[in-house]
C-alpha cells in the first residue's frame, strides 16, 4: 500500500450518506437497509462512478473542508475499532438539507 | 429526483463504522437490545409468576362478524396499550437511527392498522380454505398499496423491513433451544455452504462467459449465494462495483424474491413436504431474510390434518432460521473479505495499491445475530431445571407465549413493510445478461435446495424438534 494516498473516507468525492444512498439505489430499503452494518459505510465516488469500502485509497484523493478526517480515521483504526463518522460527513448533503 | 427520501435526516446518521457509538446508532444493535430487553422483561416477570400476556394480544380464532366484535371490544384496551407501547418504544429508537417521529408516527399508524386487519383475516375460521396465510397476505397487501396509489414519500419512515424482522429473530432465539442451534447448526452451515458456493459460481462464471465485469458479476453472485440485497450490497462495496450495478442486483434479487415468496409454499404444499424440510428449502432458496419468513410462516401454518402436511410451525420457522440466519446470513463478512482480495489481487491489479482489511469481516457481520443467540443461550439456561411437562404448563403460557406473540407482531410488520416499500416503478432495469446469469444461479439453488433439504437432509429438517 502506498501510505501517501489519501482514505475515500476523507475525500470530497466520496458520499455514504443515507440520502445519497438511497438515491443512487432504488429499491434498496424493499428486503434491504441502508442502515445495516452489512453496508460498513461503503459509499460512492463521484470521480470515478464506482461504490467502494470508506476506507479505500486513492491517488486522486481530494480532501474534504474538514482535513482532520484523515488523522482521526488513522488514529481509530490504529486503535482496532474503526473510524468515527463524524469526520466523514458529506459537506453538502444531495438533497441539500 | 421529483420527491426527496424525507426519512433520514441527512448528516446525522453514522457514516463509517464508529467504535463503541455502533452500539446506539445502528439498527443491528437495537434490534439486539430491543429484543433482548422484552426477554429481560418476561422472564422477571415469569419468575414473580406473572406475564405480559396482557399486553401481548392478538385476535384469535372467529367465524362470525358478531364473534369478532365482541372479540374486540373486549380486548379494546389491551390493543390500546399495546399499540402506545410499539409506538412510544419504536418511535424513540427510530428518531436515534435519524429518521423523524413526525414521519414515523403516521407511517407506523398505518402498519400497525394493517397489520390488525391482516391478524383479523387470519385467524378467520376459513382463512385456510381460501389461503388467507397472513404473511402472505401482509406482502401482497403492502405491494398493491403501493403499485397501485401514490403513497407519499415520507411514509417510508415506517417501513422497516430490516429493522421489525431483526427485532423479530431476536425474539425468535428466545423460544428456539440453544442445544437445537448446536445440534443442527452445523449441518445448516454444511447444507448452505454448498448451495452458496455452487449458486455463486454458477451466477459468476455464467456472467463472466455472457461478457459481464468481474465486479458486477461478484455483486450479483453474492446477491443469489448469500443473502439478498445486503449481500449484493455488501460485496458491492468490497470490490468496487460501478455505481449502476447495484440496483441492478437490486432488482433481480427483488423479482426472484417475490416469485419464491408465494412460489415456495405453493410447491412445497404440493409436493406434501413436512413443515421442517419446507422451512429449509425456503431458507437455502429464497434470498432475503424478511421474504423468506414470510414463506417459511406461511407454510408453517399450513401444518395440520386439514392440509396433510406433517410437522408443525414452529419446525418450519427453526429449519428457515437455521439455514438462513446461520448458515448463510453470518458469513457475508467472510464472503466480502475473500472477493475484496480476489479483486485487489486478479481484477483490479494496476489500481491503487489498495488492501482488503479483516477489520471489515467484523464491520459487516450481522450484529442481530449476536441477539438471536443470546436470547436462545438466555431462555434455555432459564429454564433447564424444567420437565417437558412444566415446560408446556408453566413455561409456554407464561414466558414463550407472550415472545412468541410479540415476535409475530414484528414479522407482520415486516411482511407489510415488504410490498408497501415495493414500488415495482422505482426499480432499475434489469433485462438482458445480468437477468440470464442470476436466474441461471437461481435455477441451479432451487433444484440443489430441494435435493439437500429433502433427500440428503430431508430427516434431519423434518424431525426437528424446538
Amino acid at each position: 500500500m502506498r501510505p501517501g494516498l489519501g482514505r475515500c473516507a476523507g475525500c470530497r468525492n466520496f458520499r455514504n450518506d443515507a440520502d445519497s444512498i438511497l438515491l443512487a439505489f432504488p429499491g434498496l430499503s424493499a428486503m434491504g437497509s441502508v442502515g445495516a452494518d452489512v453496508r460498513a459505510g461503503d459509499g460512492l465516488c463521484s470521480l470515478h462512478g464506482v461504490y467502494l469500502s470508506f476506507s479505500d485509497r486513492c491517488a486522486q484523493f481530494s480532501a474534504t473542508a474538514r482535513p482532520e478526517g484523515e488523522a482521526r480515521f488513522e488514529e481509530e483504526l490504529s486503535r482496532g475499532y474503526g473510524f468515527s463518522g463524524a469526520a466523514a460527513q458529506p459537506t453538502v448533503s444531495p438533497s441539500g438539507k | 429526483m421529483s420527491e426527496q427520501n424525507p426519512t433520514i435526516v441527512a448528516g446525522d446518521h453514522p457514516q463509517t463504522p464508529s467504535g463503541w457509538r455502533e452500539l446506539f446508532r445502528k439498527e443491528d444493535w437495537w434490534s439486539v437490545w430491543l429484543g433482548l430487553a422484552v426477554v429481560v422483561i418476561a422472564y422477571v416477570l415469569f419468575v414473580n409468576r406473572q406475564n405480559f400476556g396482557w399486553i401481548a394480544v392478538a385476535p384469535t380464532k372467529w367465524g362470525t362478524f358478531s364473534e369478532l366484535g365482541s372479540q374486540l371490544a373486549t380486548n379494546a384496551g389491551r390493543y390500546i396499550a399495546q399499540f402506545a407501547v410499539f409506538l412510544v418504544v419504536l418511535t424513540g429508537v427510530t428518531s436515534l437511527l435519524g429518521y423523524k417521529p413526525r414521519e414515523f408516527v403516521p407511517s407506523f399508524v398505518l402498519v400497525y392498522v394493517l397489520s390488525g386487519a391482516v391478524f383479523v383475516a387470519g385467524a378467520w375460521s376459513q382463512a385456510q380454505r381460501y389461503n388467507l396465510e397472513p404473511p402472505l397476505l401482509a406482502l401482497f397487501i403492502g405491494l398493491v398499496l403501493s403499485n397501485a396509489f401514490h403513497l407519499p414519500k415520507s411514509l417510508d419512515a415506517g417501513f422497516r423491513v430490516e429493522f421489525y424482522i431483526k427485532l423479530g429473530i431476536v425474539l425468535l432465539g428466545a423460544t428456539l433451544p440453544f442445544t437445537l442451534i448446536l445440534w443442527a447448526g452445523p449441518v445448516a452451515i454444511l447444507q448452505a455452504g454448498i448451495v452458496s458456493v455452487l449458486t455463486f459460481s454458477v451466477i459468476y462464471f455464467t456472467g463472466r462467459k455472457l461478457g459481464l465485469e468481474a465486479p458486477f458479476a461478484a455483486t450479483l453472485g453474492a446477491g443469489g449465494a448469500v443473502c439478498g440485497v445486503s449481500a449484493a450490497i455488501a460485496v458491492a462495496g468490497a470490490v468496487r462495483a460501478r455505481k449502476e450495478h447495484p440496483p441492478i442486483a437490486i432488482t433481480l434479487v427483488v423479482f426472484w424474491a417475490i416469485v419464491f415468496v408465494f412460489a415456495l409454499p405453493l410447491v412445497s404444499r404440493q409436493l406434501h413436504l413436512p413443515a421442517g424440510q419446507g422451512g429449509a428449502w425456503i431458507g437455502t432458496s429464497e434470498f432475503a431474510d424478511a421474504a423468506g419468513l414470510a414463506a417459511a410462516q406461511s407454510y408453517g401454518e399450513l401444518a395440520g390434518p386439514v392440509t396433510g402436511i406433517s410437522g408443525s410451525a414452529s419446525q418450519a420457522l427453526a429449519s428457515y432460521t437455521l439455514i438462513k440466519v446461520i448458515g448463510r446470513d453470518v458469513w457475508i463478512g467472510i464472503w466480502a473479505f475473500v472477493l475484496a482480495a480476489i479483486s485487489v489481487t486478479r481484477w483490479e491489479k494496476d489500481e491503487t495499491g489498495r488492501r482488503p482489511e479483516a477489520k471489515q469481516i467484523w464491520w459487516r457481520f450481522p450484529k442481530f445475530v449476536i441477539g438471536f443467540l443470546a436470547a436462545s443461550l438466555l431462555v434455555t439456561f432459564a429454564v433447564r431445571h424444567f420437565s417437558l411437562a412444566e415446560y408446556n404448563r408453566m413455561v409456554k403460557p407464561g414466558l414463550a407465549g407472550p415472545i412468541t406473540a410479540l415476535r409475530t407482531w414484528a414479522f407482520t410488520f415486516s411482511f407489510l413493510s415488504i410490498g408497501l416499500s415495493t414500488r415495482l416503478r422505482e426499480f432499475a432495469s434489469a433485462k438482458g445478461r445480468p437477468f440470464w446469469a442470476f436466474s441461471a444461479g437461481v435455477i441451479v439453488n432451487v433444484i440443489v435446495g430441494y435435493i439437500l433439504s429433502v433427500w440428503v437432509f430431508g430427516h434431519y429438517w423434518a424431525n426437528l424438534a424446538p
